[in-house]
């Protein structure tokens, strides 16, 4: 007659009959678990860098493209004034 | 008379010291009446509780920055009518301690659509389900409806003036830089710099470096803690004052592994007072920046009331500044490098240190005094409010 082994069964007995087998893969998961942990984190860092420079590369275009901006809207400025001047002084 | 919506002194908000120094100092204003919601800030001043009765008063002018000290101030903007001196070009922070924090997400949501649009409704959604980066605060400024509701709008800067016009808002925007106080003017006992390193303690002959105000990622320590040591390994007579409180663990971790870590000070959170004499006592103050959420730096303009050297990023705000009378670097290249350059210029000449410090204390006494700033911002109150 035949035993029914339950899944609790069979672990208890693989860890009592294999202990240093049962240690010997914990430690690999253990060591699995913290390389793919230690890649993540690498992995987040080195993005997380290579988004900020090319945020910084972008703001500096920004900055870039709206200092010329103004620079034009001024020289609009100070020749609508001159353009103003001039034309007061022939109506005059 | 009016009413100015502001936080005042003893809170620790930056704001309520410009409002004291530029407003609450001078006699000539002394007809309007400051509305704050702290009643310690209403001892001795012409001050009053925020109202109902407040709201629909047309003469208000708001101070309004992006910290939970400016909650009353930015409820007020939203009801429009009012002249709103912006501080921080984001308000994403603020509106999520005043909706988010008290788990009112739909205010949140609301507050996001309304200046961004759709996008902004799905951001928040994101959010909710735990997909946000703190990066999005600066992007989603969430200023565009109390920009467009206010009457006029006063900036710092041209670029602040720039990007809220980018934004389509319609509302008149006047800039007046951030005032930059003399020495005479501050609260330091002391008048020059040799006066104030001797109050302090510090060497009269080494270069000093000064980074200040409360250290965040933000303020990028690490590039300036990196220039400091490639300097101190070339052999400079040189030291590293960190003026401010520095809670931030990965730059305390730099700050302790660094191989100059003898030369370098940390202060911890300063008074007005203290602050002003680290200032003075300074020779060069490299302020980092990145990302801005388009705030007014007031350690940059102190330090050009009191002629010093500041090495800022060509970004955001700091690009306004002349470059006669700071160093630039460029963030779109390695900053260590410029700013090692940028540092050795002064350390290996004191007569050019000297030329550039009367450069700008020329400058920031003819541009940015406090009385120009007094006089731009009365301008513009007798404008709106004849």
């Amino acid at each position: 007659m035949g035993v029914l082994l339950t899944r609790g069964d069979f672990v208890f007995s693989f860890k009592k009959l294999f202990p240093s087998l049962t240690a010997r893969l914990r430690r690999q998961i253990r060591r699995e678990i913290q390389r793919e942990i230690q890649q993540s984190l690498l992995t987040h860092a080195a993005a997380r860098q290579a988004l900020d420079i090319y945020e910084m590369r972008l703001e500096t275009l920004d900055t870039r493209l709206a200092k010329r901006i103004m620079t034009l809207e001024d020289r609009v400025t100070a020749l609508e004034a001159r353009d103003e001047l001039q034309l007061r002084r022939r109506a005059g | 008379m009016g009413y100015i919506w502001s936080p005042l002194a003893p809170s620790p908000s930056g704001i309520a010291n410009y409002t004291e120094t530029l407003i609450a100092s001078d006699p000539e204003f002394s007809e309007h009446v400051f509305v704050t919601e702290e009643a310690s800030q209403r001892d001795a001043r012409n001050a009053i509780p925020p109202s109902e009765a407040l709201i629909s008063e047309p003469h208000t002018l708001l101070q309004l920055g992006n910290n939970v000290h400016h909650g009353y101030v930015l409820e007020r903007a939203r009801h429009g009518g009012a002249i709103l001196e912006l501080h921080d070009l984001s308000l994403h922070h603020l509106h999520a301690e005043m909706t988010l924090a008290q788990q009112d997400f739909y205010g949140y949501m609301n507050g996001l659509e309304e200046c961004e649009g759709d996008f902004g409704r799905r951001v928040a959604f994101q959010r909710a389900k735990g997909f946000y980066t703190p990066r999005l605060d600066f992007y989603l400024r969430v200023n565009r409806s109390v920009c467009q509701r206010a009457s006029a709008i006063i900036v710092h800067s041209r670029w602040a003036k720039f990007q809220i016009e980018l934004q389509g808002v319609t509302t008149p925007i006047h800039v007046i830089p951030h005032y930059a106080i003399t020495v005479e003017e501050s609260h330091a006992f002391s008048r020059t710099k040799h006066e104030a390193r001797a109050r302090l303690g510090l060497s009269p002959d080494r270069f000093m470096l000064l980074a200040g105000g409360y250290v965040t990622p933000a303020k990028r320590l690490d590039w300036v803690l990196t220039a400091f040591e490639e300097l101190c390994d070339a052999g400079a007579a040189i030291d590293l004052v960190i003026a401010g409180a520095c809670e931030w663990a990965p730059a305390r971790e730099l700050i302790e592994s660094s191989r100059h870590r003898e030369n370098i000070l940390v202060t911890g959170y300063l008074s007005d007072q203290d602050f002003d004499e680290y200032t003075l006592a300074a020779d060069v103050l490299p302020l980092m920046r990145f990302p801005s959420a388009g705030e007014s730096s007031g350690v940059a303009a102190r330090a050009l009331g009191f002629g010093k050297v500041i090495i800022v990023p060509e970004y955001a705000a700091f690009s306004d500044l002349p470059d006669e009378i700071c160093e630039k670097v460029w963030l779109d290249k390695a900053v260590v490098p410029q700013l090692v350059t940028s540092i050795s210029k002064y350390l290996e000449s004191s007569i050019r240190l000297e030329q550039m410090e009367t450069q700008i204390r020329s400058y920031a006494s003819h541009q940015l005094s406090l009385q120009h700033a007094r006089a731009d911002l009365r301008e513009i109150l007798n404008l709106y409010w004849a």
